[in-house]
């Protein structure tokens, strides 16, 4: 495998000077602008591909580090006015698809809108049939690059990666951190894909690629299968379009086959979503899909377009070929059509998508868990309705607090919305939806409140206070429960399977009590959170002073675990006395 | 899981056999819901001597009951728990809300009572 021995091989071209005439592509060659990014001579010259590998295996690095850091750090900016901000943005269908215009043509990816996206449906901030609009028009978004060939993101990445890193770093902007770590993941994302696209556009420059170009060029279907395995490697459509014109001026490709290579490009994108989301599940697959199977649909009829235009002799996709104007212009607004066929595909779509996605691909279990279910709507000009709301959210989150011991139970049953999930897992969703619930709270406190409004208020302020409490403790148990090995000793296994199921039952109890604010499940509660001091004394006393051969280990988790098991109950109590008035 | 029947009279004996957990609370629960509105019963004491394990489920279903027999006004005791059940129904705190009973015949007669 050698390099070619024209100049530099360029990472990223562009055209510029004279337009390129469509019927003299062997007559005017595009000029090449080599830019700065990863040239074959700067590669080991033994070597180029090597060194290109390496790039593109940073860049995917870059990638999936800047996915994971938005979904993340979106997770943390779920904020009233953070989410009023983004439902603004998104409130009607033309806005929405206005967003994702400017978001393909700023990232130049529809690849990273989708993934983007998928943060933002997973935090909550979006809905998925908004976030599909936006998808669907961030391809047409994404022509730009074509149009405007010669801008290079690249130095607006670094500079956004660089002044969002540094905000970091040095704490500059406090109550801005979280949003400088989304900025930060964003640019990282973007980065990955520039990498990865660097490291792949020097290929043209090499005497191999442009074999493989010749052997491919024989075959329309083959130049569009090419298109299809370039978009595979190459992440930005537009990229390829633009080779594929330069190609074409430089007369290895002819004007329709530089239209089969872009139709190739749209099933490429599919392919490049779907492996990418490979392992996600939920939103991520659900968005991976659909992007997936509307570019691969419309770059299949085009391909069929192709074939049938002679036949039938109405002009399609080579109408915008022939005629008056450079190649580049003429061809740049076929890829414009292309894309704007995939984003109106998508929309015409859109009410029949979500329901087919989520049976393609079903919400994973858990997935939800950090959103809030009733207080997104309430607002505080509605201040009884807004109660309300957080009441039922409350008694939502205090549904998480048996599930802490699903993990331990000796008798796992568990059902629902967050059961048999990591206690961690638990216990991050809950503080995200504790932020909420008290958000709501102090817009409350802001508000004109009659006097019984701000008495429910303040039992209200009570019981998140609480119930917050026992999500953290309840960790802790369960953290401390899970050190204690069952096979280690019977009387271990004995007394650990009782605190447990116990607990179990008090915490049930408690939640019964918020779902259905029954006075008699109240009294039930107050008699089960009564001091046991005493009994927990023998309880000690019979269990751990070392008389059942229990192991010294298992016997401190397990005087940790009674310590705990006493605050626990008394918080429950505490809990129960907290909601007495508003069920009297 | 067993559940054998027995009465005293006005008042009907639940002895609990076998394993009370989340699997078998089903069929206890309908029992359960079948003896609480039976008019022609005055008490119901649930005899633990048989139960060789409890989980939460089982505790609620017993909770549950206990609950209902409160609400009609009718007496409720719980019988001759293991020492290990015993333990698990003080830690529940069911030693502050029901009666519970060294043997079947004192708790019988604290109902009938």
């Amino acid at each position: 495998m050698t390099a070619s021995t024209s100049p530099p091989p360029p990472s990223s071209i562009a055209l510029e000077g004279s337009p390129v005439e469509a019927n003299a592509g062997e007559a005017s060659r595009a000029q090449a602008v080599v830019d700065a990014s990863p040239k074959v001579d700067d590669a080991t010259p033994s070597d180029p591909l090597l060194s290109l590998a390496g790039v593109f295996i940073g860049g995917l690095a870059f990638f999936f580090l800047g996915v994971d850091g938005i979904k993340t750090n979106l997770r943390q900016l779920t904020s009233r006015r953070f989410r009023a901000v983004m439902s603004r943005l998104t409130a009607s269908a033309p806005l929405a698809a206005m967003c994702g215009v400017f978001f393909g043509a700023i990232t130049q990816s529809a690849t990273a809108v989708s993934f983007i996206m998928v943060g933002m449906i997973s935090s909550g901030l979006l809905a998925m049939r908004r976030a599909l609009l936006v998808v669907s028009w961030a391809n047409a978004g994404t022509v730009l690059l074509v149009f405007v060939a010669a801008i290079d993101i690249r130095a607006a990445v670094l500079y956004l990666i660089g002044i969002s890193g540094l905000l970091i770093v040095f704490d500059l902007i406090k109550q801005a951190h979280v949003s400088a770590r989304v900025l930060l993941s964003v640019g990282m994302l973007l980065l990955g894909l520039k990498l990865m696209s660097d490291a792949t556009r020097p290929f043209a420059e090499f005497d191999w690629f442009e074999s493989l170009v010749a052997i491919v060029q024989g075959s329309s279907f083959g130049v569009f299968l090419f298109g299809a395995l370039l978009r595979l490697v190459i992440q930005s459509s537009s990229a390829i379009v633009v080779i594929g014109i330069a190609f074409a001026g430089a007369g290895l490709l002819d004007k329709e086959q530089v239209l089969l290579l872009m139709n190739g490009t749209a099933v490429g994108v599919g392919g490049t979503v779907l492996l990418l989301s490979g392992k996600s599940s939920g939103a991520g697959r659900q968005i991976a899909l659909y992007q997936g199977l509307v570019n691969a649909t419309i770059g299949l009829a085009l391909l069929a377009s192709f074939y049938l235009e002679p036949l039938l002799g109405i002009p399609m996709m080579r109408g915008f070929v022939v005629g008056e104007g450079s190649l580049q212009s003429r061809l740049a607004i076929a890829f414009l059509g292309q894309q704007l066929l995939i984003s109106l595909l998508g929309t015409a779509l859109l009410p029949f998508s979500e329901r087919i996605l989520s049976r393609l691909a079903p919400t994973a279990r858990g997935e939800r868990l950090d959103q809030v279910a009733f207080i997104s709507a309430a607002s505080t000009e509605d201040v009884d309705t807004a109660l309300v709301l957080i009441e039922k959210e409350q008694a939502r989150l205090i549904g998480f607090l048996p599930h802490y011991l699903d993990r331990v139970r000796t008798d796992r049953d568990a059902a629902g919305e967050a059961a048999d999930l990591a206690p961690s897992r638990l216990l991050e969703a809950s503080r995200r939806i504790a932020a909420e619930i008290r958000g709501l709270e102090e817009e409350l406190t802001q508000a004109t409140l009659d006097t019984t409004a701000a008495e429910r208020l303040l039992r209200i302020q009570r019981v998140q206070e609480i119930a917050t409490g026992l999500q953290e403790i309840l960790f802790s148990f369960a953290e401390a429960a899970a050190t204690i090995d069952p096979a280690s000793s019977e009387a271990a296994a004995g007394l650990r399977h009782n605190l447990v199921e116990s607990l179990d039952t008090i915490v049930q109890t408690a939640v019964a009590v918020f779902a259905e604010r029954d006075e008699l499940e109240i009294q039930l509660l107050q008699g089960m959170t009564a001091d046991r001091g005493d009994l927990m004394e023998r309880i000690r006393a019979i269990h751990l002073a070392g008389g059942e051969g229990m192991p010294i280990e298992s016997r401190s988790s397990l005087l940790y675990l009674t310590t705990l098991f006493e605050r626990i109950v008394w918080m429950l109590g505490q809990l129960g006395r907290s909601i007495r008035p508003a069920a009297a | 899981m067993v559940i054998v029947e027995e009465r005293d009279g006005e008042v009907l004996t639940l002895r609990l056999e076998g394993r009370l957990d989340g699997q078998t609370c089903v069929e206890v629960d309908r029992r359960f819901g079948e003896v609480a509105t039976c008019s022609s019963t005055a008490g119901v004491v649930v005899d633990c001597s048989g139960l060789a394990y409890v989980s939460s489920a089982g505790l609620r279903s017993i909770l549950v009951l206990g609950k209902q027999q409160r609400a009609a006004k009718r007496g409720f005791s719980l019988a001759a728990p293991s020492p290990a059940v015993q333990e698990i129904l003080a830690l529940s705190g069911f030693s502050s809300l029901f009666a519970i009973h060294p043997d079947r015949a004192s708790a019988v007669a604290a109902v009938r009572s």
